[in-house]
């Protein structure tokens, strides 16, 4: 029998004489997770708590910074523990995806090394070169792993070295080509993801990061309607025009609303922006209630157009 | 599956299944069919909530900053117009654009209320005002029609809720609501088909007042992040974890149903070894209850639910490692016991389901 959604069944019931159980039936064959689903759910739920509670517990224990340990003891149950989640890459009876969460174990430990070494030598903590260090060391195994969690790490990582090291030792570059490298940063890897992933996206990382990169834009654009004129302003106006065309194409190539809506919500805050900067409290707040619900009604009025057009050339 | 055609195929094919003959009304399912053509994404109702609630916030902003809040019997009266014409608006128009507007006016009317019920504060006390909000939410949810309604009504209830016990110093009663909810969303998940079979309006407000319990619970768990630690008195919080436990456990129980696990040996033993993985978790409730919200969103797939559990356990295991009650150290060998726990159990699991492994590559 051919699958049905819940929404079908749902009216279904409303209309027909089916029994209680038979609806039941009919939503456990077509919505609710199967034997199959289940059993890779399983695997990957206790994967994922068992490796994700270990190592966060790791990493609380070191940041206890207990001092009934040595040094020399500290750093080898590190390394040993690093040793380990090599090591299982290697046995090749190991499934994939237990390999790819123990390289992900391995990136994490990899900074607890550091901040450990840290701790013992004095070196800082918060120092943008323990985070060098940590990106540029874990850099072989997302590279090996190519799992997303861990792209997700290494970006994370990478944006809080280039924050520290703007805050640590280059507190004098101009505002805005601070955020244009940010943004060309997390622009790039954005277009880089969306290529290496055409054949098979993840979806959920490809919505992260193109939020991720939009809500940069907005956030300098914003800061562009407060701070005025800058000689770096038409650099980082320019990628931001980018940024909006690619996500706009996008969302247009994958049929998708999100990436559109994402767009639409960005200029509203900055209109919205614009006009708290530039208008008197007097009219400000009425015009604002009116001019949000207006072109948030717009935007969706819009998306269920382009939904409807789309479900048509399927 | 689109058209009324191929789900009378359906029907048919079904019909083979059965003894007795199966009755079916084909005009009132082309006229639903009709109805629901305009289909809402995700995206399209945090846009309608979301314009909503911000619009409403800046008319707020537009009352204070007028002084219109001052005059309040005016406040009570325009509240009481904006809920109307929202309803109204909602009535008469079943397209979703209309939506914001009206979830807008929705919102606006609400807080005029709160502002113009002052004026009759010296005669009763704010929790008379707390009760008027639930009953007005629940009116609301009967007469709602459609998701971005449902799910802002149940979310306005249980925030009136919250605040009955917030004024009254009744913290205690956290716990309580919190429990009361775990059995709520276990109803609501688990009897999807009595309850939607029950009325036509429990078919419309099913899915919008199970997102609406659903995020109200995350959102209480969010301010209201006890630990058994915190709670070392004779208190109600002191059973939550149990209550969340046995959610969990039951679910548990669910699954091994589709298992079909049969002896009972075999049940206790799978029972008691995720009891022993999750008793060290118990020192972070909510870390608790976004593993039960995780289970009960996987087993009827709602999608919604599983992003938002997922994201909910990696903020909670974030704000636990910030929690001062307890030491960092005791917090690191909870966390490695529970994870080394989960790793012996998902080595048994794959012993046990060797074959699968190598066709899921």
């Amino acid at each position: 029998m051919e699958k049905i959604d819940r929404e079908t069944i749902g009216i279904l019931s409303q209309h027909s004489n089916l029994t209680e159980a038979e609806v039941a039936a009919l939503l456990q064959a077509n919505c609710y997770t199967n034997k199959a689903l289940w059993e890779k759910f399983i695997r990957l739920f206790l994967l994922a708590l068992g490796v994700g509670f270990s190592v966060s517990g790791v990493v609380f224990f070191f940041a206890y910074n207990w001092d009934l340990l040595s040094k020399f003891v500290k750093l080898s149950i590190i390394l040993l523990l690093l040793i380990t989640s090599i090591a299982v890459i290697l046995v090749p009876k190991t499934a994939l995806l237990v390999k790819k969460i123990s390289l992900t174990a391995a990136a994490i430990l990899v900074g607890v090394l550091f901040a450990v070494y840290g701790q013992i030598y004095q070196t800082g903590a918060d120092a943008y070169d323990f985070f060098l260090a940590w990106t540029v060391f874990c850099t072989l195994f997302v590279i090996v792993g190519d799992f997303a969690p861990l792209w997700l790490l290494y970006l994370v990582l990478s944006n809080t070295t280039f924050g520290l090291y703007m805050e640590q030792a280059a507190s004098d570059w101009p505002k805005f080509i601070i955020l244009f490298v940010f943004l060309s940063f997390n622009f790039s890897a954005l277009i880089l993801a969306t290529y290496f992933t055409k054949k098979k996206p993840v979806v959920w990382f490809l919505y992260l990061l193109a939020l991720a990169t939009t809500g940069l834009a907005t956030f300098g654009n914003a800061m562009v309607i407060y701070d005025g004129y800058d000689a770096y302003l038409p650099l980082f106006v320019g990628l931001t025009l980018l940024v909006y065309a690619f996500v706009i194409w996008q969302g247009w190539q994958t049929k998708t609303s999100f990436y559109l809506a994402l767009i639409a919500l960005s200029c509203i805050v900055l209109i919205t922006t614009f006009m708290i900067e530039k208008m008197d409290t007097d009219r400000l707040f009425l015009t604002l209630t009116i001019f949000i619900v207006l072109s948030v009604t717009a935007t969706i009025k819009g998306l269920l157009t382009l939904q409807k057009k789309w479900s048509n050339e399927n | 599956m689109k058209t009324k055609e191929t789900l009378i195929a359906f029907m048919e094919q079904f019909q083979k299944t059965r003894t007795t003959p199966l009755e079916y009304d084909v005009e009132a399912i082309g006229t639903a069919f009709s109805q629901t053509s305009e289909k809402e994404s995700l995206t399209i109702k945090i846009l309608s909530v979301f314009g909503g609630l911000i619009s409403s916030l800046a008319f707020i902003a537009f009352i204070f900053t007028s002084g219109f809040h001052n005059n309040e019997g005016s406040s009570l009266i325009l509240g009481l117009v904006f809920l109307v014409v929202s309803l109204v608006i909602n009535k008469a128009s079943k397209k979703i654009i209309t939506d914001t507007i009206s979830i807008s006016m929705y919102a606006i009317g609400i807080m005029l209320l709160a502002i113009g019920l002052n004026f009759i504060r010296n005669s009763v006390s704010d929790s008379v005002i707390c009760l008027i909000f639930t009953v007005i939410t629940l009116l609301t949810l009967l007469i709602a029609n459609n998701f971005i309604w449902g799910f802002v009504a149940t979310l306005l209830f249980n925030v009136s809720i919250y605040l009955l016990f917030l004024i009254n110093d009744a913290l205690y009663l956290f716990d309580f609501y919190n429990s009361l909810l775990v059995f709520v969303l276990v109803y609501l998940f688990l009897n999807e088909a009595k309850i939607i079979r029950m009325k036509p309006l429990f078919f419309k407000l099913y899915q919008p007042v199970r997102t609406g319990f659903f995020v109200s619970y995350i959102a209480l768990l969010y301010t209201n992040k006890s630990t058994i630690l915190w709670y070392l008195g004779f208190r109600f919080s002191n059973a939550y974890w149990l209550i969340i436990l046995i959610g969990i456990g039951f679910l548990i129980w669910k699954i091994m149903a589709i298992f079909e696990v049969d002896t009972q040996k075999k049940k206790l033993l799978i029972l008691g070894s995720s009891c022993i993985a999750l008793l060290p978790m118990l020192y972070s409730n909510a870390i608790l209850s976004m593993i039960f919200l995780l289970l009960l969103s996987f087993y009827v797939q709602y999608r919604t639910g599983i992003v938002l559990s997922i994201l909910g356990f990696v903020y909670f295991l974030i704000e636990y490692y910030y929690q001062l009650s307890i030491s960092l150290l005791h917090k690191s060998l909870v966390l490695i016991a529970s994870g080394i726990m989960f790793l012996v159990l998902y080595y048994f699991i794959s012993k046990k389901w060797p074959t699968n492994e190598k066709t899921q590559q």
